[in-house]
């Protein structure tokens, strides 16, 4: 649905992008995660062709991004981070003026959409909040049923139960077949959802692959209750923190070495998760920035 | 049609608030005509020494017994500043105003073409500039009737249709422009319509200013040289469109190519 070949973007002398090669599959729900000014919003802006690429080349649907712009955004949904819309229009307004760019009647749907987050259509947006005005993004997204949602941010300004409100929304159109891109700060959502995830560093790809195998080649995070005394040394542990008796600590490498030198260890119980996003997105830019 | 329908519903109120504001003072300038016309003999001998005024002005080719002469001159004043400042408002703003008020992202997000918006914003404004025009010369046309004044209507006709080309003009340059930026800054846009206006003045004083004459298009507008050629003045009206074009012709390449400030 979206493939990338050494996609670039640079502003005068200024970094946007730098040979950015990723591919979203049909039906993917892909995470694109990135501090700020990664370039995260730089890469959907070119997906889009809001900007023109420096280098490289990327299709979008099949199409490409250049030549035929318009027959993608006919079948893509998205939602920017933060939007503005023309003054004076309400919130029925805008889904309308968008209904009609894309020639489609989808007031029943937008309707309805509006419903499951609670959003009165009828209220100028110049009057709504952060939020509301981010569910009225939502509802222009979302409306005409795209194969394609490229969301930059969309939880951002949502309180817990409208972005689980919206994550039903998004996870019942991914049933029916959309594909979905998102960016995001909140790490754990994207643990929760996404099949497929990027980091992306200074304009560069750092690691993209399957949120699952993501988790398995980053570190583990070990937890040693009731511990005594003075850890032995431990290969490859860092980030190490104490709670109480308890002690944590990232590992990375095999679990037979860890067995191995936690031998000497004096501690009741020993727990080994999968580390969380954050961790994981921590431990890839560390890991770049060492290698920098 | 969304985009102009859209652009027609947001502007066409400020383009009546316009056209009201200028019939009003087109209404103001008719009802004073009778009090001019008792006085014509004194205005005239006073127009006759008044110098370098009267040359800035155009005035001393001007006959303030003939109805259309006095018309022409005050309408030309109010009407041509007034209509060639909101054809530059709205031409300045009516594209980089999507960037600088940060909507470009939600109209470009859908599927329509840059070519697309940029036509059909572009046929609002000359909708608005000709719907500010037309209100205007009925408006004068009606008080003209209620004066029960007689007048040439050809030379109505040919001054009014001369004050459109040059509001069409200055508006093709604008909208031109206004492609290249990516803030609404309606600052450049009247001082275009200024310089247009005070270069028509020096070119009354330095009549050997020929090249000069197709710079402004407020040449064209000017009531004595309407009449003394015996219509609009077509070269001067053709030649501005074809520079007022080029720049449009550019702005509207760069617009399609161009990076969209978010």
């Amino acid at each position: 649905m979206i493939e990338t070949a050494r996609l670039t973007k640079r502003y005068g002398r200024a970094r946007g992008i730098e040979g950015l090669s990723i591919r979203v599959n049909r039906g993917d729900i892909y995470g694109f995660i990135g501090s700020n000014g990664a370039g995260k919003s730089t890469t959907i802006r070119l997906l889009l062709g809001l900007i023109r690429p420096s280098g490289g080349s990327a299709r979008v649907l099949g199409i490409d991004i250049i030549k035929r712009k318009k027959d993608i955004l006919a079948g893509v949904g998205y939602v920017p981070s933060e939007i503005s819309y023309y003054p004076g229009m309400r919130g029925l307004d805008a889904a309308r003026f968008a209904a009609r760019l894309r020639h489609v009647e989808c007031g029943a749907e937008a309707r309805r959409l509006a419903d499951l987050m609670s959003l009165d259509l009828g209220r100028k947006i110049s009057d709504l909040s952060f939020g509301n005005k981010k569910k009225v993004a939502i509802v222009c997204a979302l409306q005409h049923k795209p194969d394609l949602l490229i969301l930059d941010e969309p939880t951002s300004g949502l309180d817990p139960l409208m972005q689980k409100a919206f994550w039903d929304i998004i996870l019942e159109r991914n049933r029916q077949g959309a594909t979905v891109f998102l960016s995001s700060h909140v790490l754990s959502e994207i643990q929760q959802h996404c099949t497929r995830a990027a980091i992306i560093r200074e304009g560069r790809l750092v690691v993209e692959d399957g949120v699952h195998a993501l988790s398995r080649t980053a570190a583990k995070r070990v937890t040693l209750r009731n511990a005594r005394g003075e850890l032995p040394q431990i290969a490859g542990a860092r980030d190490l923190t104490r709670v109480g008796d308890s002690v944590s600590f990232l590992v990375q490498g095999d679990a037979k070495t860890l067995l191995e030198d936690l031998r000497l260890a004096d501690f009741d119980d020993l727990t080994i998760t999968e580390p969380d996003m954050e961790e994981i997105f921590l431990h890839f830019y560390e890991k770049e920035e060492v290698g920098a | 049609m969304t985009v102009l329908k859209h652009e027609m519903r947001s502007g066409i109120g400020a383009a009546l608030v316009w056209s009201v504001a200028l019939s009003i003072f087109g209404v103001i300038a008719l009802a004073m005509y009778p009090l001019v016309a008792n006085y014509s003999d004194m205005i005239n001998y006073l127009v006759e020494r008044m110098g370098l005024m009267g040359q800035i002005f155009n005035l001393q080719d001007l006959n303030f017994y003939d109805f259309m002469t006095y018309y022409g001159l005050e309408y030309g004043n109010f009407m041509g500043l007034g209509g060639g400042m909101f054809a530059a408002v709205t031409g300045m703003v009516m594209v980089a105003r999507e960037e600088g008020r940060h909507t470009a992202e939600y109209l470009y997000s859908q599927p329509v073409g840059r070519a697309s918006v940029l036509v059909q914003k572009f046929f609002a404004l000359v909708l608005m500039v000709t719907i500010l025009n037309l209100f205007c010369a009925l408006v004068s046309l009606a008080g003209i009737s209620f004066m029960n004044q007689a007048f040439d209507r050809d030379a109505f006709t040919w001054f009014h249709l001369s004050q459109l080309m040059m509001n069409l003009q200055v508006a093709v340059l604008c909208f031109g422009i206004s492609c290249f930026k990516k803030r609404d800054n309606v600052v450049p846009g009247l001082g275009i319509v200024l310089a247009f206006y005070f270069l028509n003045l020096f070119i009354n004083v330095n009549r050997q200013t020929d090249v000069l004459e197709y710079l402004t298009p407020y040449f064209y507008t000017d009531i004595s040289r309407i009449t003394a050629s015996g219509g609009p003045l077509w070269r001067s009206i053709g030649l501005g469109f074809a520079s007022s074009g080029a720049v449009f012709l550019a702005g509207f390449g760069c617009y399609l190519r161009k990076d969209l400030a978010i």
